[in-house]
């Protein structure tokens, strides 16, 4: 055994034990601090500025009670129907109700373009997600939460909903559909229609 | 004279052998880590056939290989396996194995308990795996979100196997932390003080700060799942005034912080590797060292990004934008300081230092589509897209999955005494870096095309069907690139040229001591003047301290309980699955059994 005294790692060292930061280091910091504010100032600037944050609203609601409400939804403002499942059209303005479930959207909503809605979604019984496509904008549905967006559709035609988030075995064949009409109520040429159709 | 140095010599005899009785009871920490590594190896083969199958059946659309329940199957234990069971015990192999080594310690603080995280994490990992024999591995995700795991959507033994399995595993992980960091405090050479520790042991105690903060939570995420499903309660069930979202937020809180887990290691690789190969001191040390912490630290407020789908309100959106962009600045300050380090200094083109150059631009381009998702509005585009896959393969696959090859490639000397072949290396090297471009690079496309993730069929409509192709053959390249680090580990273990104790000219304490190193790992403890003990004045002192004929070196004897007690600890929560209340107290009573043999065992 050697005879070094036993310095611990436990007792603080005597002295200035640091060192001090390069000049060069203290430029590195006043870069990085600077750039933190620039993100910093970003953020408030995004969402007065840019709008860009969604206007969405979550609150809790009881999976029964909110498909009590969208069956409700779709008794009054059914049009017809697609594929067996109803097509609703609410009037313009109005608060609008779709219901994620194991494995498909319900009801096809049909919108008018230019006008404000306030769209609730909400899940029966898993998570799902709310995608438009080919939007690319995602919601997540979650049972027990009705998330409340105020949407202005600005393009008429068909538009595909992708389910987002994976529900179980069906979560690829989960899709559903939004119909946006022009103003007046027609249907836009062919050409976007088929454009953005989804299986 | 001749009779005490007959005594000495029979204290420095390896215990045990070489046979398997002497691996199942060793607690050398040297030898705990080539356990660690080969087992994550082999899972790190399981995660990636899982890989494979799943671009096999992704490579045309509408593909037929496999049913959408196994495509579910996979994913999810392709998940799993590559975050608990290889990416996280490989790093564990490192800390192993240096930690002791770079700190000037003869072994961890708690030698048993080491073995014990080890035997606790290979069990888990086989009774996860084990769910594959009965048809009903974990299909929900790795993620597990509430309530598709719950008794009602999953009535099988799936999510049972999920959360029994990640809780067992998440037992070892806690008790790893516990393990270094007391070992980093406690067992440092003198004058090793913290701000001389090598970068890599700076970032594995703060990696193991995270551990025991992190994995808790997770413990009580699956506490209250494995509640649900097997005595009712309510937790997560909707119907009953239950949250799903508790699970969201229980789940990243743990997740996120386990990213940082999941990269630190590598980080602190990195910061090893490029000094020796630039012939200069790290750039920056104390920066490097503050930027970790800080990473460590901020790691705890970013969770929520990974839920500003869920519809968090502006204002907890705008705080978890700012606190995930300011963790991109100490990430950012290391990869500058990796560039500056390179930066003049005498470049070496090895295999370590190809992989390390290659993890610093890779690592960049995961962690730039980082801050794209922190932006919360352009996180609601990207989400759930393949789009995060390639950001998320860009920081694991070519950073952490690259810095541990570069880690081998590098320490391999050390371990075995020989080197590994720089032929097969650079073979590995360069298949390693195209497979994996090519895999990736393609799914930001896929995802910003609308592809969402976790679907096993997609329509040829989509436009992604070539870009999908070539993500597929670069999985199999990828594979091959794989496939030569193991047979250059094979091969070179016996024929690789035969290497010095520090064969790279490199500054840390653990080139010191021989390759392989004694059990005992140095003869006299060294003392430590500064950073680069192997690279200033002293380091002759150093190096002849370190291989210096011992003294009279007690070293704990081997320990067969550990073993025992893992059986006891994995097989409590293995017996939930029975369904009967009484059947985990069999591994209560066995444990117990375990413990107080263990607590009793004589140290001498």
């Amino acid at each position: 055994m050697s005879k070094e005294p036993m310095h611990t790692a436990l007792v603080s060292p005597k002295g200035r034990w640091w060192e001090r930061a390069h000049a060069t280091e203290k430029v590195w910091f006043g870069i990085a601090f600077g750039w933190c504010m620039v993100l910093f100032a970003m953020m408030p600037l995004w969402h007065w500025k840019g709008g860009q944050n969604p206007s969405g609203i979550r609150r809790k609601v009881d999976p029964a009670a909110y498909e009590a409400r969208v069956q409700q939804f779709v008794q009054d403002y059914k049009v017809g129907e697609l594929k067996g499942i109803p097509v609703v059209e609410p009037p313009a303005g109005s608060d609008v109700y779709l219901l994620g479930r194991m494995w498909s959207w319900y009801p096809v909503l049909k919108l008018k373009k230019g006008v404000q809605y306030t769209l609730h979604l909400s899940s029966k019984d898993v998570n799902h997600g709310f995608s438009l496509f080919p939007v690319n904008v995602n919601f997540q549905v979650v049972p027990g939460y009705d998330y409340g967006l105020k949407i202005v559709p600005s393009e008429a035609g068909d538009f595909g909903i992708i389910c987002n988030e994976f529900c179980g075995i069906g979560h690829h064949m989960m899709l559903g559909k939004v119909i946006v009409t022009n103003e007046d109520g027609s249907m836009p040429g062919e050409k976007t229609a088929s454009a953005t159709e989804v299986r | 004279m001749a009779t005490a140095e007959a005594r000495v010599r029979a204290e420095f005899e390896p215990h045990g052998g070489t046979g398997i009785w002497s691996w199942i009871t060793t607690v050398d920490h040297k030898r705990i880590a080539i356990l660690y590594y080969v087992t994550s190896v082999v899972f790190l083969v399981l995660g990636g056939i899982e890989a494979l199958i799943i671009r096999l059946q992704l490579a045309q659309p509408n593909g037929t290989v496999i049913s959408a329940e196994t495509y579910n199957q996979l994913f999810t234990m392709h998940g799993v396996t590559m975050v608990f069971l290889m990416g996280m015990p490989i790093s564990v192999a490192f800390f192993n194995y240096l930690i002791p080594l770079q700190i000037g310690a003869r072994d961890v603080a708690f030698p048993r308990l080491n073995a014990l995280s080890y035997w606790i994490f290979l069990f888990g990992g086989i009774f996860l795996y084990s769910s594959f024999l009965v048809g009903q591995a974990p299909n929900g995700g790795w993620f597990g979100y509430a309530p598709l795991t719950s008794k009602q959507f999953t009535p099988g033994l799936n999510a049972d196997f999920y959360s029994l399995g990640l809780q067992a595993l998440g037992v070892a992980s806690i008790m790893g932390g516990v393990n270094f960091i007391t070992t980093i405090i406690n067992m440092r050479a003198p004058g090793m003080r913290l701000m001389r520790m090598p970068l890599f042991t700076w970032m594995s105690f703060v990696t193991s700060f995270l551990l025991i903060t992190a994995l808790p939570v997770l413990a009580v995420a699956l506490f209250f799942l494995t509640f649900d499903r097997q005595w009712g309660t309510n937790f997560y069930q909707v119907a009953a005034g239950g949250d799903p979202i508790l699970w969201q937020h229980l789940f990243w809180m743990f997740g996120h912080p386990e990213v940082y887990i999941l990269i630190l290691p590598a980080f602190g690789i990195l910061s090893d590797i490029i000094p020796t190969f630039s012939r200069k001191p790290l750039f920056g040390y104390a920066v490097m060292v503050y930027s970790g912490c800080l990473i460590g630290l901020i790691s705890w407020g970013v969770w929520a990004h990974h839920m500003f789908a869920t519809g968090l309100g502006p204002i907890a959106d705008s705080f978890f934008t700012i606190s995930t962009m300011i963790i991109a600045i100490p990430t950012g300050v290391k990869i500058f300081n990796w560039l500056a380090t390179m930066f003049g200094g005498q470049l070496r083109f090895t295999t370590p230092m190809l992989f390390s150059i290659a993890t610093v631009g890779l690592f960049t381009v995961g962690g730039i589509s980082g801050v794209m998702h922190a932006a919360s509005p352009a996180d609601l585009q990207q989400t759930d897209t393949y789009f995060v896959i390639a950001h998320f393969h860009y920081v694991l696959v070519a950073g952490t999955v690259s810095a541990v090859m570069a880690g081998t490639y590098y320490w391999f000397p050390k371990v075995t005494g020989r080197f590994m072949s720089e032929r097969l290396g650079k073979w590995n090297f360069w298949l390693f870096f195209i497979g994996m471009n090519l895999t990736f690079f393609p799914m930001h496309f896929i995802g910003l095309l609308g592809m969402p993730r976790r679907t096993f069929t997609y329509s040829p409509d989509l436009h992604v069907t070539n870009l999908n192709l070539s993500a597929t053959i670069g999985a199999f390249i990828l594979a091959i690139a794989f496939l030569l680090l193991i047979v250059n580990v094979l091969i070179s273990r016996r024929n690789g040229a035969p290497a010095s104790h520090n064969p790279w000219g490199a500054a840390t304490l653990e080139w010191a001591t021989s390759s392989p190193p004694p059990e005992y790992n140095f003869g006299r403890i060294p003392v430590i003047h500064n950073r680069e003990p192997l690279w200033l004045p002293g380091k002759e002192e150093v190096v002849e301290a370190a291989q210096a004929r011992p003294g009279a070196i007690h070293m704990p004897p081997p320990s067969f309980w550990p073993f025992f007690t893992a059986i006891g600890i994995v097989g409590t929560f293995a017996l939930f699955l029975t369904g009967h209340w009484w059947a985990p107290l069999i591994g209560v009573a066995w444990t117990a059994i375990g413990i107080v043999n263990w607590a009793y065992e004589p140290t001498h």
